[in-house]
């Protein structure tokens, strides 16, 4: 068997390999591997793939760090020195349904940027609501309201 | 029936295929990815991220894999983070010009997987990249370099006199059995993404998703979030939303026809540009990553034959 046979095989091995993955990847069809994004840069592309109607609402959330003196602090990616999706997958997310290592760690960070102590958050929706023609406010909401002490014992107060 | 089976993989992949296509196409890729980690400020980004919370780290496995021999599951710290910056550009500007090309983009896309792997492991992540990470590794394994190269000016020297051939005649005749596999890997790459974005968006509720309402939901969803006054424009255009939809589904559930019948990459790459630049303008959602690796699709050596025998046209009538 020659050098360009063998550079033959491995490289045949190494295109079924890419392939194969982005195949998996791209159907959702996880096998032994944990799912997107674990197996990065091998993704699949869901981008906008809910159907969406008339009626259905777009989130707006809003959420409020409730400080040691019963103040209250708006949130942002900026406030926490991070981007919109990090403040959204891991703070937004981690208060419906409630990550207690998550909010911690936001807590923890938004505590060494601020120097002040977080005790709580509290998540907000101010929805838009889609129509034929556009679109309209929604009803204001407070989707939950968390205390940090209350973590401890794993409870929260909606 | 094997013998056949493994002679077509042998012609599909491995027919001789022009060095110049595989050594134009490095240049565009490395160029833009050595542009992307600037534009992005990837120094400032690294360090951001590194001052994230312990807690806030979950590392992807790709990071994992790359971490281990060096410091286990421990965390990479700022410095190191920085100083797999800037060698990563060193070796990537070496690779743009083609020194030690194999070994240089190979280290190239690893320390790319590694960093933009690495901001990726906290929760934040993104469709754009992985494409070009899969694509610098494909040409690093390929003969990239034998063309457009330092590698190869050495190479001639090296040779001497003995060398005949003009440089142009050698860059338009040089043919590898093994210049054709990174670029149709890379083809078969894009065309499952976009095969995989058509899939999930019909697989919930089938054709539905082109009732143009869904497109109007995600174009004022991000128009607001982000401002785009363009967006919210198209959003109250309703047949609008739903023609650009159709076209999506179609263009991304069939692109995987250029793998079948190459002219006809002539058609949706150019629709291709067009779909993502519109993305850009609406949503924000940049996918240039994706635009870099359409010149796989480009005929570099036909186009320059044909640009030249032009020339060579037009001179001997002047």
């Amino acid at each position: 068997m020659t050098v360009r046979t063998l550079q033959g095989i491995a490289i045949s091995a190494f295109i079924a390999f890419v392939i194969g993955l982005q195949a998996m990847a791209g159907t959702r069809i996880r096998g032994p591997l944990k799912p997107d994004p674990d197996r990065w840069p091998f993704l699949s592309y869901p981008m906008y793939r809910k159907v969406h109607f008339p009626g259905d609402a777009i989130p707006r959330h809003r959420v409020f760090g409730i400080l040691e003196d019963s103040s209250e602090v708006h949130i942002t990616p900026e406030t926490l020195g991070t981007n919109f999706w990090i403040w959204q997958r891991r703070l937004v997310h981690a208060l419906d349904p409630v990550d207690s290592a998550d909010l911690r760690a936001m807590a923890a960070l938004y505590e060494s940027r601020d120097g002040t102590p977080v005790s709580g958050f509290r998540l907000e929706n101010h929805p838009l609501i889609l129509s034929a023609e556009g679109v309209e406010e929604g009803a204001a909401e407070v989707i939950r309201t968390v205390w940090l002490d209350d973590l401890v014992s794993g409870s929260t107060a909606p | 029936m094997t013998r056949r089976l493994v002679d077509g993989w042998k012609n599909y992949w491995f027919r001789p295929a022009p060095l110049l296509d595989i050594a134009v196409v490095r240049i565009i890729i490395v160029g833009y990815q050595l542009h992307f980690l600037w534009r992005h400020d990837f120094p400032g980004l690294l360090s951001r991220q590194a001052r994230l919370p312990d807690a806030l780290y979950d590392p992807l496995a790709v990071v994992r894999l790359l971490v281990a021999p060096l410091s286990g599951p421990v965390r990479p710290s700022e410095e190191a983070l920085l100083i797999v910056f800037w060698a990563t550009v060193a070796l990537g500007c070496l690779a743009l010009v083609g020194l030690l090309t194999n070994a240089t983009l190979g280290f190239f896309a690893i320390g790319n997987l590694f960093m933009q792997g690495y901001l990726y492991s906290f929760g934040d992540y993104h469709h754009g990249e992985g494409l070009v990470m899969i694509a610098l590794v494909a040409l690093a394994l390929g003969p990239s370099g034998r063309l457009l190269s330092l590698d190869s000016i050495l190479r001639r020297w090296r040779e001497g006199p003995r060398v005949r051939r003009s440089v142009s005649d050698e860059i338009l005749d040089a043919e590898s059995e093994f210049a054709r596999w990174p670029l149709l890997l890379i083809r078969w790459v894009i065309a499952l993404a976009y095969l995989s974005a058509a899939y999930l968006k019909l697989r919930p509720a089938g054709l539905a998703w082109a009732n143009g309402h869904t497109l109007k939901y995600y174009v004022i969803r991000d128009g607001l979030r982000l401002d785009i006054d363009i967006a919210l424009w198209l959003a109250d255009q309703h047949w609008l939303t739903v023609v650009l939809s159709w076209f999506t589904l179609l263009w991304e559930g069939s692109f995987f026809l250029v793998l079948v019948f190459p002219a006809l990459a002539l058609v949706y790459v150019p629709l291709g540009v067009a779909l993502h630049m519109g993305i850009h303008v609406m949503m924000r959602a940049t996918f240039f990553g994706f635009l870099a690796c359409y010149s796989v699709f480009v005929p570099w050596r036909a186009i320059i034959q044909r640009l030249r025998r032009r020339v060579g046209e037009s001179g001997s009538v002047v």
